[in-house]
Parts: structure tokens; sequence; C-alpha cells
């Protein structure tokens, strides 16, 4: 008999709860943002992405980040770095940090782990950007120095927003095991899920407190990292509602966000630099004649207002407007201009047609790659070069690429903020096979500004850096990419030009 | 009588269908008056209209003419799709018919091959063609045809198991008839029928596959204009500029409609049970 | 009969070491290897050579090919390169979602096509005949990219129905059994899940049985058509059997041998073909993962998904085959001979 007020109680209880976690839920603040590049594994130091290192670094945390809009470096674990000598830069890691599972804030040893990690981890991809690293040494448990093998100057753009720092104590306890079941460190969120090729689930971290103590209580609480690889349904999945933040829109599909009451579209200078490149080795390339007739040939504006949507900048030469170290047009640039590129040919002894090219682009890679490279074909075609336009499949266009046995190809290279690394890399004698380039007086030039701690002086080194580029034309440079995001209203976030965020001062309502 | 009109419809149709495209691929270029691969920026994404620069079904991203390119595209699709067809249908249906004929541990053995073929997924094939011989219309033609004639080759082997044992199999094979013979003469013809129906479909199928390809990157050298690579480009204009893709799709269309109606009209011709029945 | 059985099933072996040795020589012969495609844009030539020596990328192919073969037969597919998984691990958790998704676009495109093929056989000439034609050739000649596309842009983002793909979203829980989301649903008493489930497979599903229905129903009429003109159905109907007594009695089941081949065949075609599915829905299958394991020659995953499809089609293909031996006295007595 006393059976049914029992019962109603426990439903009364039940239902509660229920009312209690649905409302828990729905105070959520939920972003859904679209991944576009490969999301494959849970090692921290497995892929080499900026996606990739964004979400480590929201995460687990990393040294610092570059602010693109203040245009300077801001500390995330570290709160003070400073060159104490040409080779060696000390950096302070923050107080009063907690691990996510209560543990200590990171410490010296944290960070020498990580260096060791990404050096011997047979999973390691990121070594790269640490081949100047000769040494970390702790100074104490908060203090350490970096050591680096030459002068380097840009060590801190080198090393922000990449070097993810984990915790040495979780993976001597569990080893490879930490990255799977204790995924903790010490950023803005805290991982609570990784599905390969899915998605990357991330809470806010209540203890997180901002380095200049801006608040953020307005950023979502939790961020879905969704994989979407085809444009379409990332517009589509954000005209649905399904995502807050679609990344990546070609120009072609920004018209169907625009006028829509409940989207936004935010346009970011890229830093990805777009390029035709030379061999500088292969025939009939080594003829730097011919080579500025190609940039002389390709009509920049025409495409990028009628085929890119206007949604591109022109770029002279490794150091563009969204570049670190831009001082403003160069002196010189390599403007369309077909009868200078006609004139050319005919004094390299092509005045009847030819040289016989092969040109080869990625297909699917970059913004529309192939239709780019269709147009550039035909622009070439028009002042008289036989262009054989190749589309071969990626792993092949890019095996030979690295191998050198690529003569002319278009494509792009990512995050060149600091153009140190990838000019010395692209540029640089003997930097890679890709561009075979060699000229003494810009190998010099790029070890000088290594070495040039005064920012205004080394500005100037890289505008004799570019110009020298353009005047060369190694590569003839095209433009960056604008990045379109499209945004469901109610969301505020700054994509930078990287194409990546900071969601602490994301607000979301 | 409502039969033989229907009969007769197909035909008509059917006839009607492939005219308009061979006219086209014939005359398209000189109505047109644009060259397939002839660019015009400042003409681009042009709606198709009668005073829009000659440009009668407007033009695609690049400014080229989509008429010029329905024509030209119509040839290589049509040359593209008929070669891989006849490729995959013959050595299919041979392959099938002695596998199935024969029985037996030949049987088996054939059907490993067959298994091994069918086991590799089609894109991976496709792929490996092309990166290491080069992309072109002539490998694109033998990385499709290599994974469409197992279809035929399993119709007719089960064809050719159930004929077997037939009667008039059985007997010509007592009347002293050669593999060749009996397969020629019997297996065949009675396969003919099922192969027609799948190559009227595989038609499309092939026109389509290229496409597919188009839309993963590995298709058609770029400059060389297809349907099914102007559809795999037009996706992505759907709205805005429907005509990029529209028109190759009808393309495509009108030609696996036309190619069905005469094989349906064919078939009916072939089979002399069902000519009696329409008479 | 079980004699026949074992022998198929024991057919499995030389059929994967034919297609694993031609695999991993059409991968090793390809420019490019994964050591190439890994490490990123800035990596050195000296890092790309340690990570060439650390995968064993520098040893012989066939020395290459012998330790694959000694894992495989304990059953071990090795590592991926890219995902620093288990093969089996990944495969498994990925087979389900394409197993799913084709079986259902199977069964959905048979049920449509097959009635429609018989009455287009029977009503043979008939204005529904030819409709029937016209909507199979509609499916045959629409790419499944487009219409995928065109079902999100409708459903998705005009009209709000259905998601634009994806599977479970998150913060959704449904113990995996095995790993069909319908039925794993069913199993754990989910039934408020089911809807769900279903608003996502609706549209992936759909456009894969689209451009199925055209072929099976063309190949059930022209089965149909086949036997109405054989001797015994003239014998029937001059017996003065009822229409409907014929083709219950003779019609279907003379036509099952073509209908099942067509169906087995399209289900293979269904699982290694789903790739463009996939990728258009963002359907987290095996067809994608394959695509990301070739681009970045991913040698042990590639190889383990071929030999998964291996083995599934081989499968499929004994299934067929006792489907026609049960079917079909006369293959029976074949076999028997």
């Amino acid at each position: 008999m006393n059976d049914l007020p029992r019962l109603a109680r426990v439903l009364a209880l039940a239902g509660a709860a229920l009312c209690f976690a649905a409302s828990a839920s729905a105070q959520d603040k939920t972003m859904t943002i679209t991944a576009t590049e490969p999301m494959t594994t849970d090692n921290p130091y497995g892929e080499s992405s900026a996606p990739v290192y964004s979400l480590w670094c929201h995460t687990y945390g990393c040294l610092g980040r570059y602010d693109y809009a203040a245009k300077k470096p801001v500390g995330i674990l570290v709160e003070k770095w400073e060159a104490t000598d040409p080779t060696t830069w000390r950096f302070t890691l923050r107080k009063g940090l907690k691990r996510h599972d209560g543990g200590p804030g990171p410490t010296s040893a944290d960070v020498i782990h990580s260096l060791k990690r990404i050096r011997t981890d047979p999973e390691s991809v990121q070594s790269s950007f640490l081949a100047n690293v000769e040494a970390i040494v702790p100074v104490d448990d908060l203090t350490f120095d970096i050591r680096t093998k030459g002068p380097a100057v840009n060590l801190v753009s080198a090393l922000f927003d990449r070097f993810i720092i984990t915790s040495a104590d979780l993976y001597e306890k569990h080893g490879r095991e930490a990255d799977k079941k204790f995924a903790m460190g010490w950023g803005p969120y805290k991982l609570e899920q990784y599905q390969a090729d899915r998605r990357a689930v991330m809470r806010k971290n209540p203890e997180w407190t901002e380095i200049d103590g801006s608040s953020t209580k307005d950023s979502p609480d939790l961020v879905i990292l969704q994989q979407m690889r085809e444009p379409e349904q990332r517009v589509n999945a954000l005209l649905n509602g399904e995502v807050q933040m679609a990344r990546l829109v070609p120009p072609q599909l920004v018209k169907r966000l625009e006028n829509r009451p409940d989207v936004k579209i935010q346009k970011t200078g890229g830093i990805e630099v777009m390029f035709l490149a030379f061999n500088n080795k292969m025939e009939p390339w080594t003829d730097a004649r011919l080579r500025r007739a190609v940039a002389y040939a390709v009509n920049r504006p025409l495409i990028i207002d009628r085929l890119l949507g206007g949604y591109a900048q022109i770029q002279d030469g490794i150091v563009g407007p969204n570049q670190f170290c831009y001082t403003g047009k160069p002196d010189r640039a390599n403007e369309y201009d077909p009868a200078k590129a006609k004139a050319l040919l005919a004094e390299a002894g092509y005045a009847n047609g030819g040289p016989e090219i092969e040109f080869n682009t990625a297909v699917g890679r970059y913004v529309s790659d192939r239709q780019v490279a269709e147009a550039v074909a035909q622009m070439l075609r028009q002042v008289g070069f036989k262009v054989k336009l190749n589309t071969p499949e990626y792993a092949n266009f890019w095996a030979d690429v690295r191998r050198g046995k690529s003569p002319f190809y278009y494509m792009g290279r990512g995050s060149i903020f600091d153009p140190s690394d990838a000019g010395g890399q692209l540029f640089g004698t003997g930097g890679s096979p890709r561009v075979q380039y060699s000229n003494p007086k810009f190998d010099e030039l790029l070890s000088a500004q290594y070495a040039e701690a005064d920012p205004a002086k080394r500005c100037q080194l890289w505008r004799q850096l570019n110009q020298t580029l353009i005047d060369d034309v190694p590569s003839h440079f095209m433009w960056t990419h604008t990045l379109v995001t499209g945004l469901r209203a109610n969301v505020d976030i700054n994509v930078d030009s990287s194409g990546e965020f900071w969601l602490p001062s994301a607000k979301m309502k | 009588m409502q039969r033989r009109d229907f009969f007769q419809v197909k035909f008509v149709v059917g006839v009607t269908c492939l005219t308009l495209i061979l006219v086209l691929a014939i005359f398209g270029n000189v109505i047109s008056g644009h060259d397939a691969t002839e660019q015009d920026l400042m003409s681009s994404l042009q709606p198709p209209g009668l005073d829009n620069g000659g440009y009668y079904l407007g033009t695609d991203h690049l400014g080229r003419d989509i008429l010029a390119r329905m024509a030209s595209g119509a040839r290589v699709s049509i040359v593209i799709a008929t070669s891989i067809v006849l490729i995959s249908g013959v050595f299919g249906v041979v392959y099938g018919a002695l596998s199935g004929y024969w029985g037996g541990i030949r049987d088996v053995a054939l059907q490993k091959v067959v298994e091994t073929f069918w086991a590799f997924p089609p894109i991976l094939l496709a792929l490996a063609i092309l990166a290491f011989f080069g992309q072109s219309l002539g490998n694109i033609i033998i990385a499709l045809a290599i994974q469409r004639w197992i279809p035929y080759c399993r119709i007719a082997r089960a064809q050719a198991m159930v004929l077997r044992n037939r009667e008039f199999v059985s007997a010509s094979k007592i009347m002293g008839g050669g593999t060749g013979w009996v397969v020629t003469r019997h297996i065949l013809p009675n396969v003919l029928a099922s192969a027609i129906v799948i190559a009227t479909f595989s038609m499309a199928g092939a026109i389509l596959a290229e496409a597919s390809l188009s839309f993963l990157g590995l298709g058609v050298p770029p400059e060389v204009p297809t349907w099914g690579g102007m559809l795999a480009e037009g996706r992505s204009y759907v709205v805005g500029a429907w005509w990029i893709a529209v028109f190759p799709g009808l393309g495509i269309f009108f030609t696996v409609l036309g190619l069905n109606l005469l094989g349906d009209w064919l078939r009916d011709l072939l089979d002399p049970k069902s000519a009696l029945n329409l008479r | 009969m079980l004699r026949a059985l074992a022998f198929r099933i024991a057919g499995v072996v030389p059929v994967l070491f034919l297609v694993t040795l031609v695999l991993f020589l059409l991968l090793r012969l390809a420019p490019g290897d994964a050591a190439d495609l890994l490490v990123p844009d800035d990596a050195s030539e000296a890092e790309i050579l340690r990570i060439r020596e650390r995968w064993g990328l520098d040893r012989p192919v066939l020395e290459q090919y012998a330790h694959f073969v000694q894992n495989l037969l304990r059953l071990d597919l090795g590592r991926s390169y890219r995902y620093g998984a288990d093969v089996f691990e990944l495969v498994g958790s990925r087979l389900p979602a394409t197993i799913e998704l084709a079986t259902l676009a199977l069964l959905l495109a048979a049920a449509i096509a097959i009635p429609f093929g018989i009455i287009a056989a029977i009503k043979r000439g008939s204005a529904l005949d030819g409709a029937v034609s016209v909507m199979s050739i509609a499916g045959v000649s629409t790419p499944t990219f487009w219409l995928g596309i065109l079902l999100v842009l409708f459903f998705s983002a005009e009209l709000h129905l259905l998601p634009s793909g994806g599977r479970l979203p998150y913060g959704v829980t449904l113990p995996e059994v095995t790993g069909l989301h319908l039925i794993d649903a069913v199993i754990a008493g989910r039934f408020d899940l089911i809807g769900l489930i279903l608003s996502q497979l609706v549209l992936p599903t759909a456009t894969l049985a689209f451009s199925m229905v055209g072929i099976i129903s063309r190949v059930t009429r022209g089965a149909i058509i086949d036997i109405a003109q054989e001797e015994f159905i003239t014998t029937s109907v001059a017996k003065g059997l009822t229409r409907g007594a014929i083709i219950r009695h003779h019609l279907l089941p003379n036509a099952t041998v073509p209908i099942t081949t067509i169906l087995g065949l399209e289900l293979g075609v269904l699982i290694s073909g789903s790739i463009i599915v996939e990728v258009v829905f963002s359907w987290p299958g095996l067809g994608t993962l394959l695509y990301q394991a070739i681009s970045v020659r991913d040698i042990p995953l590639v190889t383990g998904i071929v030999v998964t499809y291996t083995t599934l089609f081989i499968f499929i293909n004994v299934g067929i085959d006792l489907i026609y031996f049960m079917i079909d006295p006369r293959i029976r007595a074949a076999e028997g001979a």
C-alpha cells in the first residue's frame, strides 16, 4: 500500500534528475567547429599541421602563441622570455597552474621531457621545428634555457604555437597509454574525447585564467572539432546549424552564406604563400629569362578577380602584407606584361614558340588549385610557351617535388609568418632539392638576419632578401588566399592568419 | 498491336536521342564557334542565352564555352565509354562463359583470378594504374575496364552453368561439338541478352566512373573535356551557375536513355522467340 | 556439399596471398613512400631518412612482404604508420559503419527494384514499363556525389530536416556490440535512438541505393522476360495455369539466379565502392580510411583493409554459390556429378 507513494517519489526524483541533466547540458555552450586536416592520432607529437598543433595547444598547453591581431607573441605556459646571448633564450614558466587532474603545474622537467619525446618517440614527426635547438637546460623548476646551434632571433616564433608540453610524470607512469587515458595537461581546455578522423572534444578548464587576467566566462564550455573534408558539406552543416563555425569556405561557395540573417562571414588574410616554383637546375629553367617570362605572362589580378572571387591578396616575394617584417611594397615587382614576356622568350631563342614545358599541380589540396593551374597554363601559352599540364595524384606530385624531380609546379607553403626557416629551406643553397636555387648573396643575407637582434635592421635585411627573390625569380610568387570562415550569428571568434583561433577569447551567446 | 507500337517507339526515341548526341558531337563546335579549351576569364560564369557573346549554353568558371565543351566532351566520353564497355564486355563474357561451361577445377582456378580482381577496391586499382603509368585517356580506359569486366563474367558464368546441362547443349556436345563450337553456338547467344542489358547500363557507369575519379582528383588530364569531368567541376557551382553541370548531366541521361532503348530493341530483334511474340 | 563449402573457404588463402603480394609490389613501385608523406613540409632530408629506416621502408620489398605474411599468420596486421594504431583495431572500428550503410542500401534498392522489375516485365511495353525504364536510367546516369550533394543541399541546408552527415553526434552514448548502430540500439533497448540513427542513415543510404535501383530492376525485368519465353512457361500457359500461379511457381524461382547474382555483385560494389558517399557525408567508414591510407602510402593499413575486403567478398561469393545451390536443381545436379 505504501508502495505507491514511494514509486511516485522515485519517479519524481528520477524526473528531477532528468530535468537537471537536461538543463545542465542545455547550459553548456557548445561550439562545433569543422576540421579539415586529417586527425589521425591521439599522440600529440604524431601529426604536424596548424590545426593539430592548435588542438594540443588548447589542451596540453604550449609555451605560447602568436597574437596576429596584436602582432606580438603571448605566453600560455610561459610568462617571460628573453635572449641572454645570441644562442641562448631563457624562458620562465607560469606559476600557479594546475594540471587537469589536479596534479602539479608544468616544470622545466616537463619541457625537457617534451623535447626528448619529440626527438625519440617513433611516431613523432615534429622534430623539424626544433632542428636549431641544441639543448634545453634547466635553471630551476620554473626556469629553463634553450641553447641553439646558431644564432636564432626567430626562436620564439619557431617554438610558439607548436611546442606542445606534456607531463613527464604521466608519461613515465603510463607510457604511450598516457595519450589515450591520461590526456591531461594545463591548457584552457581539457580533452574529453578523441576519435581519429571523426572528432575531438574539449571541455573548458574551470581553473584556467588568461595570462593577462581577462575573463573567459563567455567562451564556449564544450568545443567539438568535427572532421568535414568536403567544403560543400561544411557549408551545408553551417546553414543547418549543425556546426557553429565552418572553416575554409572556398570562394565559389561564399555566396551561399551571404545575406543570411543567422550566418556571418569572416575574412582573414592568410599566410599560406602560393607560388609557381621552378627547379632552377632543370632545363629550361636554368635560364633566368624564361623564369622571368613566366612571371610577366601570368595575370595575377585577373585570376584573383574572376576565378578566386577576389579572395586572395597578391604576394610579391616571400614577405607579403600578412608576414612578419613586411615593410611595404617592394621597389620592383614582376607585374603582368605579356609583351615583355614575349620579348624575353625571343631573346632566349624562342621567337617562334616554345620552349616545351611540363607544369604540375596538386589537385584539391589548395583553394581552386587545378583551376588556377589551368588558367596559368593558358596564359603561358598565350606568350608562346608550349605547356603540358599534369595533375598527378598528390603523393606522386609531392614525392617528385621533395626529391627535386618536378621541373615546374604550382603549390603552397603553409604558415610562413617568420620566413627565415621556410626561406632557407626553399631558397638557401643546399636547403632542399625542391627549387635548387643558389645565390651566395641570398645565403649571406639570410644568415645575417638570424643574428640580427634589432627588429628594424632585421626587417631591412628581409626587404633586401625579398627583392633578391623577386629579381632572380627562383619561383614566381602568386598570392595568399583570404581565409573565409562562416560563423553562426551567436558566435564571436577571431580566425587568425594561420587559420587558427584562441578559444578562451571566443564569445558565444 | 500495342506491343508492336512500343517496339517501334523504342527504336524511334532511341535513335533520336543518339542522333541528337551525334549531331552535338559532330557539329557542336561549329554551332558554338568557340574552342572547348579556350578560356576567357572576363566572361566566366555567363548564364545561357542568345545574346551573351555567342555562349549559348553559358560559360564555366574559366570562361570556357559550355556548348563547345559539351561537343568535345561528347566525343571523348563516348570514346571512353565505348572502349571500356567493349573491352570489359567481350573479355568478361568470354571468360565467364568458358569458366562456367568448363566447371570443375578450371572454373575454380579462373574464379580465383576473378576474386583477386574483385577484391581489389576499384579506387585502389585506378589509383595504382594512373600513378604508375601516368594520367592519359588510354590509362583511364584501362583502369576502368579492368574493374568492369567482372559483372559480365559473373552473369555469363551463371548462365553457362545453367545452360551446359540443358538438353540442346548436351546434345551438341554428344554430337561432337568442341568447346569453341558449343560456347559460340549455344552459350554466347544466350548470354548476349543479359550482356547487352549490362553493357547499355555500363556505358553510363563508365561515363560516371570517370566523373567519380575526377571528384577524387584522379580523372582525365585537366584540359581534356569530358562530361564526367564537367559534372565533377560543376558541383561547387550548383547554386549560382547550375548550367555548368546540368548540361553534361542531361547529355549523359539522353545518351544512356537512347542506348537502353536501342539495346532493348536490338534484344527483341535478336531474340527469335520474342520477335515471334511481336508479330 | 559441406566439402564444397570448406573447399571454397580454404580458397581464400591463395587469393589473399595473390592480392597482398600484388599490393606490396604496387605500393612499393609507386613514387613516394610514407616517409615522404607523413613528415611536414619543413622536414629535412635527414629526418625523412630516419623515418624511412625506423619503419623498415629501406629494406627490400620481399623482406617486408615476408615480414607481413609472418605477422598475418598470427592474425596480426601490423601498425598503421599514419594512425599509430593497430590496423586490426582501426579496421574493426570502421568496418561496421560501411557494412551498415551498404546492407541497408542494398535492401532498400532491392525492395524498390525487384517489384518494379517484375511489374515492368509482366506489363512489358506498357507506360508503366516505360516509367520504370526512365527511372532506372535516371538512377544510373546520376553520379552519386551529385545526388548526395543535392540531397544534403535540399534536406539539410534548406529544409533543415536531416543532418548533413556523420554518424551519432557527440553526447549520445550507445554501447557498441556489433557496431551496427540500428542493431546496437535494439540490443541496448534504446528505441529512443532509432529515429536519430535512421535520420543519419537516410540520405547516404538513399544516395547509394538510387544508383542500384536501375540495374537491379533491369536485370529482374530481363530475367523474367527471358524465362517467360522458355518452353515450360508456354506449356504452363497451354495447361491453363493462372497468371499468378505461373509467376509464383515458375517465373520467380527461375529468375532467382540472375537476381541473386546481381545482388551479390552489387553488395560487393557497395562495400568497396561506398567511398564517395562516405566522403560526401563524412561517414566514418572503411572507404574513407582506405582513401586516406592510399594517399599517404600507409602500406600496413592499405593491406589490412584490402585483406578485409578480400575475405568479405569471398564470403559473399560463397553465399551466392550456396544460394544457387539451394534454388537451382540443375546446378545442384552438376555439383554432385
